[in-house]
Parts: C-alpha cells; structure tokens; sequence
C-alpha cells in the first residue's frame, strides 16, 4: 500500500506509535503526531462526511471544521469510551449535521438515495481491503436483521441529519415512537457488534 | 435529577447517539452522562454502534490541499503553544514572514539573516508583572517599540508605544490563552479584538486571571478565529 507524503520526519517516526499513544503526544501540542492521526483516519472521515453532505466542497469543509476541533480538543478524547477512530467519527458526524442543518433542506436528501445511486466523481476508489470489506459486510447483514421501520429511522439520523421531531413529523409518528425506535435499533447493533469490537 | 428525568434521558440516548436531538436536548443529555454511569456507559455503546454505520459508506480520498490547509492552521497553533511555553521556536515559514516585516523598518535584521534572533528578541522579552495588588503591569519588548498590560479592578488594557506597523494590509489581534488551552480571540466579537494603532490603549474583554497569556499577531484586515502568524507580544499575568 501507498503510504500518504508526510510532512515531517517526526512524523516518520510517529507512524509506528498506536493511535491512543498518538493522541498522548497530541494533548501536549504534537503537531507531527496529529499528522499522522490525520493520515490514518482521513479517508473514512471524508468518506462518511462526503455520504452526508453529498457535495465535495462541503465535505471537505467538515473535515476541516472536524480535524481542527479534534486538535483543539483532543483532551476531550476518552479511551475508555471508545477507540480514536469512534472519537474522530463522532466529531465528523457532528460536524456534518451541523453542516445539514445550517444548508436547510435541500442538503438534506441524501439520506433517502440509496448508497449505489449517489454521484461521485473520479476520486470515488473501489476499497480492496479485505478487512473493511468483511466490517461493510457485518453491518449490511445486522442492518438487514432490523425491522425495516428502525432501518429508516436510523439512516434520516445518522446519514439525513434529520433530528428526531423532523424525523416524526416526516413519517407521521409520535415522537417517543421515532426515539424508541432508534434506541431499539443502535441496543441491537450494540449487541452485534459489541463481540467484535476492538477497541477498550 | 428525578427518576422521571433520568428516564427520559435513558429514552434520548439512541437519538443522541445518531445525532437526532436538537441543540438543548444534546446538551442536557452530555450535561446528564457526565453525573450518571449506566447513562454513560449506554451513550458510550450507542456510539460505538452508530460509528459502525461508516463502514458502509463509499471509500473516497480527500484531496491533499485539506490536509494541507488543516496541517498550516495546526502548525501554526503549536509553534504558538511552543512560543507561549517559553520554548525556543523552530526556524519554518511563518517565523521567516516574520521576520521579514519586520525587516523594511529595521533593516539590519534581514541584512544579518539573523530570524531565530528577531523572534528570539521579541520572544524572549516576558517579563514579569510588576505593581500594585490590584494594578498589575506586564511588560513585553517588541522590535523597538514596547507593550505592556495594566489590569485594574479586573478591567484589562493593553498599552503599545511605537509598535511597528503590522505587515501589508494586515491588524494586530490581541489573544488570551488560559492554561493551555489555545488562544482565544479577546473578545467574541472580533472588531473589539483587533487594533492597527502603534501607540495607544486597547480594551481588553476577556476576563484575564492569574496565570493567563495574552497575546499579539498580525492577522488578516477583519481578525482570526485561530492565530495565522506567531505573536509579536506574548504577555502573561502574575
């Protein structure tokens, strides 16, 4: 695999530390162990940010906004709640709703257009990974074990960036019924997913 | 919290986890998970199983100009962490600038090449406060002109005398930084924050406690979020 240009030997060096290692050196004003940390989570934090925001410029915008938030904050960043990958994901996503929200509704249709029907432009790279294959694979299967209401509920969330009354008013339900059905639906793939995780 | 409350906070966690809660409803459940652990942990796994979801999005590179612009903003905020640190700067791009505009209205510091020892003069040069107990004045040598702070009854002023112009069509913006946290813009709004005078007071809004930096950079006409250029003042109260 091609490794990305780093900027800096240090940054070399950095590149055999782990991620929470990383971020040890990042809360002490680390700019070359940052780098690295952009380097290994950048591709899926512009993935994601591109799946919600749907325009290039935009995406790019939030992983700007989220990176740089990362390094101003990244004493927020919590081990033992979850790998630096789920930290920095966390971030984007926020950022990327905010991004949705701030746009109006018209950046807000994506979350309806299945994955295969979205317009990408050259940069769009067909993932050899195996391993990620295999995780795409995972989810796809417990997302097909869900009642398809939850399934719809959590992707106007998590990819629509619609909030929970927009969702409601949208599908014409209650409000409580929309929240539970998301946590119905993230307690199952907790379930799934947990054996598999990871991280701490 | 009522048991009620703790409810409907238990309710909210599948929808704070996908990003679903509006603004306030998002700060009262971070408010909540930070005083209840079943509610932390439960938020923590909900995470983790939204952040799944990415594995299934479409693989695209960003360009290498983000990273870029990301990585200038980030270098930029650390040399200034290192600069306030009191740590010796680096010779790199921004501090060459520096010296640069330094250079038209004192030109024997570019005509001696002499970078690390322009920023060191200006750098080095924190003194510490000095005055009453309620009048504390801090002083910071730069090029030939001089600033201080004067902080009395909490109201804070900063005082330049024959400050050099900044460069090009840039301001001076006035920073405070408590801890190590990055620097902040003195004041939310940024016009209160920028100056372009060479001599004369400028408020400072921010509350400035003991401990805290404040600090100088040229910046673009309208001021920065976040620090472009190293400071030419670096001040820290007593």
């Amino acid at each position: 695999m091609k490794l990305p240009r780093l900027a800096s030997g240090r940054s070399q060096d950095h590149r055999q530390l782990g991620d929470e290692d990383l971020m040890a050196l990042v809360r002490a004003g680390d700019s070359a162990a940052f780098e690295v940390v952009y380097e290994r989570h950048r591709v899926v934090a512009y993935s994601l940010a591109y799946r919600m925001c749907g325009r290039r410029p935009a995406a790019e915008d939030v992983l700007q906004e989220a990176f740089l938030s990362a390094w101003r904050r990244s004493s927020s960043f919590d081990p033992l709640r979850g790998s630096v990958r789920t930290w920095l994901l966390g971030i984007v996503h926020h950022r990327a709703v905010d991004a949705l929200r701030r746009s109006g509704n018209d950046g807000r249709r994506r979350a309806d257009v299945p994955v295969e029907e979205l317009e990408f432009d050259s940069e769009v790279r067909v993932d050899d990974d195996v391993i990620a294959r295999d995780r795409a694979g995972a989810v796809r299967s417990a997302m097909a074990d869900l009642p398809p209401d939850q399934v719809k509920v959590v992707e106007l969330a998590y990819f629509g960036g619609f909030t929970h009354t927009e969702i409601a008013e949208m599908l014409d339900l209650p409000v409580g019924t929309v929240k539970g059905r998301m946590r119905l639906a993230l307690s199952k793939l907790r379930t799934h997913f947990e054996p598999l995780e990871v991280t701490p | 919290m009522s048991q009620a409350d703790h409810a409907a906070m238990f309710e909210s966690l599948g929808a704070y986890a996908l990003g679903a809660l509006h603004d306030d409803e998002r700060a009262a459940v971070s408010a909540h998970i930070e005083s209840c652990p079943i509610c932390a942990e439960d938020a923590a796994a909900f995470q983790r199983a939204a952040t799944r979801l990415t594995d299934t999005v479409p693989i695209l590179e960003p360009g290498p100009h983000v990273r870029d612009r990301i990585m200038a903003v980030v270098e930029s905020e650390a040399a200034l962490m290192r600069s306030a640190a009191g740590e010796r700067p680096e010779v790199r791009a921004p501090r060459r600038s520096l010296a640069s505009w330094l250079a038209p209205g004192s030109g024997r510091w570019a005509a001696a090449g002499a970078t690390l020892l322009v920023v060191g003069a200006i750098l080095g040069a924190v003194l510490p406060g000095t005055g009453g107990s309620s009048t504390r004045t801090l002083d910071a040598a730069v090029g030939h002109g001089h600033a201080w702070v004067e902080v009395k009854n909490g109201n804070a002023q900063l005082v330049v005398e024959n400050l050099p112009a900044p460069p090009g069509r840039k301001v001076y913006e006035v920073w405070v930084q408590h801890g190590a946290e990055p620097p902040q813009p003195a004041s939310r709004k940024l016009s209160d924050a920028i100056f372009v005078v060479s001599s004369g007071r400028v408020e400072i809004p921010a509350r400035i406690g003991s401990g805290d930096r404040i600090m100088v950079t040229a910046e673009p006409a309208g001021g920065s979020q976040q620090p472009t250029s190293l400071p030419v003042v670096i001040t820290t109260r007593a």
